[in-house]
């Protein structure tokens, strides 16, 4: 069952190529006489459904001065330097964590299984800690500026409960 | 500012916004009334129904635990007239059974019918068709061989009787519980059928009228114009002697906080700049269920750093925990 499972999920191949973004000039002596030196190939994740998996081949070209011989890259608009995944995996991990309350081990079961993108917990976690600003976010409010369409109003409410406690978090317990 | 009625809530935001304007929120004003309520209708339902239903069920137990053991003859005291009067009939009906002699039963049986402590209880149809079904239907005889397939049926007899009473009760019970939430509704929540409903069990339970009366008075002041509106010492009229702490406790709040419940309806006045909001009158609770779910989940709950994180970006806004929860942590 899993075999013929896994002869139904097609797989769609998308290439990029930095040679797509030729570059005009050199960025050290600024001519314009450049070359292909190298180039490497990297697969990169994308989200698929769960008869989809989706691959991206992008091929890193490192270009070549033929005036001062130096050897550079570009940055490819679509494709951040070093990346693994593409822009939307992470984009969809935070929102699902941090927008819609998901854990992250849901939202990466989901990735790996609906999505067939294969990636760790680890991982996620990273991304949320970075993209949701962990460490950096303002306790002391004091100084900030109200909205623009604050009212004046505030509400309060002393009487919430949580439904339950779960051992461990005894500690947050009042 | 709008505030429930933690008085903890108060007190830190007198200490830390001394001139703020305060007022109650109606959501928390009337969920006070309305918890104060429901632990009054459940002290009621246990007084009245509960206790009662549990003494039919000891007498019962009583009665099975004398037939199989002669020498447990003790039954246990009743407060309820009605379960008394069956324990006086049942002692009757054991008095009657203990003869030897089949006719002297049959005698003492008949004569004990006829008496007006068997007249007045209310479980005497029951009885009375059962035993009569033994001679009709199962057509035995007062002999020395019947006998003694009729002693243990006149006892199932009885017990037949005080089930049918015991049901009846279970069946107000049931009602009870319907009727306390339609009681606490607002009129303007109600769809017809839950009037056609509380009608119908109002007349069962006469006595919730006056309840609910008070009740659609109090809903009613939040509609009309302050000129119109009426002292909430009204709802004085719902205590009474022996009446629930926590009912006591909420009347008493909200006669104390009447101004602070009704502010709101000055607010236009007192700020005509600002344009009126849901959010003025009651407390959002819909930012309490986030949280809630969040907490659910359980995820990245485990430290203060990603509570901060996950909860802020969850709501949309930064968020402040207050210096003693933290201290507490350490």
């Amino acid at each position: 069952m899993k075999e013929q499972e896994k002869n139904e999920i097609e797989v769609e191949i998308r290439e990029h190529s930095d040679a797509d973004f030729f570059p005009e000039k050199c960025p050290i002596c600024k001519m314009s006489n450049l070359k292909r030196f190298t180039y490497k190939f990297r697969e990169i994740q994308d989200l698929g459904t769960p008869l989809i998996c989706r691959r991206t081949h992008y091929e890193r070209v490192y270009f070549q001065c033929k005036e001062c011989k130096e050897i550079f890259t570009i940055e490819h608009p679509l494709i951040p330097i070093g990346a693994r995944y593409m822009p939307g995996v992470i984009k969809y991990a935070v929102a699902r964590v941090l927008k819609k309350g998901d854990s992250i081990r849901r939202v990466t079961q989901d990735l790996n299984e609906l999505h067939l993108v294969k990636i760790s917990e680890t991982t996620v976690q990273r991304w949320i800690n970075e993209y949701g600003e962990k460490d950096k976010i303002s306790t002391d409010l004091s100084e900030e500026e109200p909205p623009d369409d604050f009212s004046g109003f505030l509400s309060l409410d002393g009487t919430f409960k949580s439904v339950k406690v779960k051992k461990n978090d005894q500690n947050l317990v009042p | 500012m709008t505030l429930d009625f933690s008085g903890r809530i108060e007190a830190g935001v007198n200490e830390v916004f001394p001139n703020v304007l305060l007022q109650r929120c109606v959501f928390h004003t009337i969920q006070l009334l309305t918890r104060g309520l429901i632990k009054e209708f459940a002290k009621i339902k246990k007084e009245h129904l509960l206790d009662h239903i549990e003494e039919w069920l000891v007498l019962r137990r009583d009665t099975l635990s004398i037939e199989k053991n002669e020498q447990a003859t003790e039954i246990t005291p009743f407060q309820f007239n009605d379960v008394d009067l069956a324990k006086q009939i049942y002692v009757q009906l054991r008095n009657c059974l203990s003869h030897n002699n089949p006719k002297q039963i049959e005698h003492e049986l008949h004569s004990f019918f006829s008496t007006p402590l068997f007249h007045n209880w209310e479980g005497k149809e029951v009885f009375m068709a059962k035993y009569t079904d033994l001679f009709i239907n199962k057509k035995l005889k007062y002999s020395v061989k019947g006998i003694k397939y009729i002693i243990p049926k006149i006892y199932k007899g009885f017990r037949a009787a005080i089930r049918k009473i015991r049901k009846g009760l279970e069946k107000s019970k049931s009602h009870f519980n319907k009727v306390k939430y339609l009681i606490l509704m607002n009129p303007i929540n109600m769809n017809p059928y839950h009037r056609k409903k509380l009608r119908k069990y109002l007349k069962e339970f006469p006595w919730l009228r006056s309840y609910r009366q008070l009740l659609v008075k109090f809903y009613y002041q939040f509609r009309l114009p302050p000129e119109k509106r009426s002292s909430l010492s009204f709802l004085s009229h719902f205590l009474t002697e022996t009446s629930h702490s926590w009912l006591r406790s909420a009347v008493q709040t909200l006669i104390e906080n009447e101004e602070n419940v009704f502010r709101f309806q000055h607010f236009p006045e007192l700020f005509p700049r600002v344009k009126f909001s849901k959010s003025i009158k009651v407390v959002n609770e819909s930012v309490n269920k986030l949280v809630n779910q969040l907490h659910q989940t359980q995820c990245g709950m485990r430290t203060l750093e990603n509570i901060r994180m996950r909860v802020s970006h969850r709501l949309n806004c930064p968020i402040i925990i207050s210096p003693a929860l933290l201290e507490k942590i350490k």
